[in-house]
């Protein structure tokens, strides 16, 4: 069960942070560490994508609504995954408001480790400031209110990216040193811009680095990503989130002991089963499952996986990973409210028993 | 908290309006207080063309439906019926109409041209329609069934024990539907396969799961 007995009111901000501690918080903080942007709440803000991918000030009030129409207690600007392989010249497919923005795996830029070059200009790249300078517009108009959460790609994602996904694979299998020299270099991308965001005034960072459980076994993840995740948490410092989709029970335990603050977990692990594998050692965040309960279901069935979370003692609650663009404000909206409810009734009782 | 509506069930949605401005146009269900069910066509946007383009959808729904419209702008069918299959494809289908057009219901009657059959639908006035296939050839009898079944299968329409026929659970007469619905009923895959399509937008991948 999560601790909130004889806790004092908390911020929005002060809720997050606390759980990423573990520490006691008044209710559940609801949390997004990737994305809750939808068609309509583009809409609402006027910041449709891919503008709001490309344009701060766009990014940030979409970013925004998640904290002021949903309900959330964190907001989240970087809504996609590629704003640092844009930066590193990779082929870019912005696609349109209803879509997301990808990067052409197809069409690599990199072949070898010795093509890897972060640039010195890589900070200035305009889809770097874009994310640095909404964050700052964000600190400014929600001020200590609301958590803000930025996020930096992991090595591995970004050797997808700009390796293609099958070499990279590939390459992990006949050559295990020269991966693990192409993970070095492409770190520094990753903690340039955790650091960049530290600065723009990020209260938390998500770092998604995709070693997904249909690809990438447990011990893949031990051996070429655990002590690099370790890493980060000296070099990068603020509360990291780590990301990692799919199946990946298999290696929380690694994950556990990387120092990272929080693990954001899919649906294909239960609440249950994961924190019995991660105990107090990380907080765990998630994990509503976006394309069947949130895309397609009603809001009794995301009030039903909210509570599931609970009763399991899961830390933050939000969706899985980012949702689908044309997911129903109704059921975004029921994350919060079922947080609230259940807190109220458990919170009473609790209260009556002592 | 601040502009989100309580607006119902969104039950529909038009993702990108090609005809205005790229918009997102949602179709939301909510109960009367007499219990029928009703149908809101909204729109978070405030650019200058939304409210016209939401006037135009819900009047075209109107008049390809044959849909009541309420004091308050919603959308309700007389039988009280939900019919809330047939009533997305409405919505669908008057999205797809520029606002300069001018909608009209659309008759019992098409040609297919998958079997060179003309095909009309007759009704008994209680809800229930028959599909007759007639031309040249053979294979009437076989072509009438399969569409009385896409009619079924894209309006929640029940099976009356005749293969040909499809039948309205609320026993009233929806002719505007069923005229709107024929067109489509004589391709149910492609209308799976756009449904599919539809559904597959907007969903990010992790990278391994990427196709480009």
């Amino acid at each position: 069960m999560n601790q909130t007995q004889a806790v004092k009111a908390m911020t929005s901000r002060q809720r997050v942070l606390a759980a990423l501690k573990r520490e006691p918080v008044d209710r559940t903080p609801v949390v997004n560490p990737t994305s809750v942007a939808t068609v309509e709440l583009m809409d609402l803000v006027d910041a449709p994508f891919p503008h709001a991918n490309r344009d701060p000030a766009a990014m940030a009030r979409l970013a925004a609504t998640s904290y002021t129409e949903l309900g959330f207690d964190s907001v989240m600007p970087v809504f996609s995954i590629i704003q640092e392989s844009s930066a590193l010249g990779c082929k870019m497919q912005w696609e349109q408001k209803d879509n997301w923005p990808t990067v052409r795996m197809s069409e690599p830029i990199w072949k070898d480790a010795d093509d890897i070059r972060v640039p010195n200009d890589f900070l200035d790249h305009p889809d770097i400031v874009c994310v640095l300078d909404a964050i700052r517009l964000l600190r400014k108009e929600l001020g200590d209110d609301a958590a803000i959460i930025g996020k930096t790609m992991g090595p591995w994602s970004l050797g997808y990216h700009c390796f293609g996904v099958e070499p990279f694979l590939l390459m992990s299998l006949d050559d295990p040193g020269r991966t693990k020299l192409c993970l070095d270099r492409m770190k520094e991308a990753t903690i340039q811009f955790g650091r960049a965001q530290i600065d723009a005034g990020v209260d938390a960072l998500t770092l998604p680095d995709h070693a997904t459980g249909d690809l990438v076994s447990g011990e893949y993840y031990k051996r070429f990503l655990m002590d690099m995740h370790t890493q980060f948490v000296d070099e990068i410092p603020v509360p990291l989130i780590l990301h990692i989709c799919g199946r990946t029970v298999d290696r929380m335990d690694y994950i556990a002991q990387t120092g990272m603050a929080a693990f954001h977990f899919d649906s294909k692990n239960s609440p249950g089963e994961s924190m019995e594998v991660v105990g107090d050692r990380i907080s765990l965040v998630g994990n509503i499952n976006n394309p069947e309960t949130l895309f397609s279901k009603n809001p009794e069935d995301v009030r039903e996986e909210v509570i599931s979370n609970l009763e399991s003692g899961v830390q933050m609650v939000g969706p899985e990973c980012a949702i689908p663009l044309q997911t129903r404000i109704e059921n975004l909206v029921e994350i919060p409210k079922a947080v609230r409810q259940w807190h109220s009734a458990h919170d009473h009782a609790h209260a009556h028993t002592h | 908290m601040a502009e989100i509506a309580e607006l119902g069930d969104r039950i529909e949605l038009l993702s990108m309006d090609k005809h205005c401005l790229d918009i997102s146009i949602g179709l939301y269900e909510q109960a009367a207080a007499d219990g029928v069910p009703e149908y809101l066509v909204y729109s978070y946007s405030r650019k200058d063309g939304a409210a016209a383009r939401l006037q135009f959808i819900t009047g075209t729904m109107q008049t390809l439906g044959a849909m009541e419209r309420t004091a308050a702008g919603r959308l309700r069918f007389a039988c009280g019926g939900a019919h809330r299959l047939a009533c997305r494809r409405l919505f669908l289908e008057a999205g797809k109409l520029a606002s300069d057009v001018s909608p009209e219901a659309k008759p019992l009657a098409i040609y297919d041209k998958k079997s060179g059959f003309d095909i009309t639908v007759e009704t008994n006035g209680a809800g229930t329609y028959s599909v007759i296939a007639s031309g040249e050839g053979d294979g009437q009898e076989r072509r009438a069934k399969a569409v009385a079944g896409g009619l079924r299968k894209l309006s929640e329409m029940a099976e009356t024990g005749v293969e040909a026929e499809a039948a309205f659970a609320c026993g009233r007469a929806h002719d505007e539907l069923v005229g709107l619905l024929l067109p489509r009923a004589l391709n149910v895959r492609a209308v799976l396969r756009e449904e599919e399509s539809a559904a597959a937008q907007g969903v990010l991948a992790a990278p391994s799961a990427q196709s480009v």
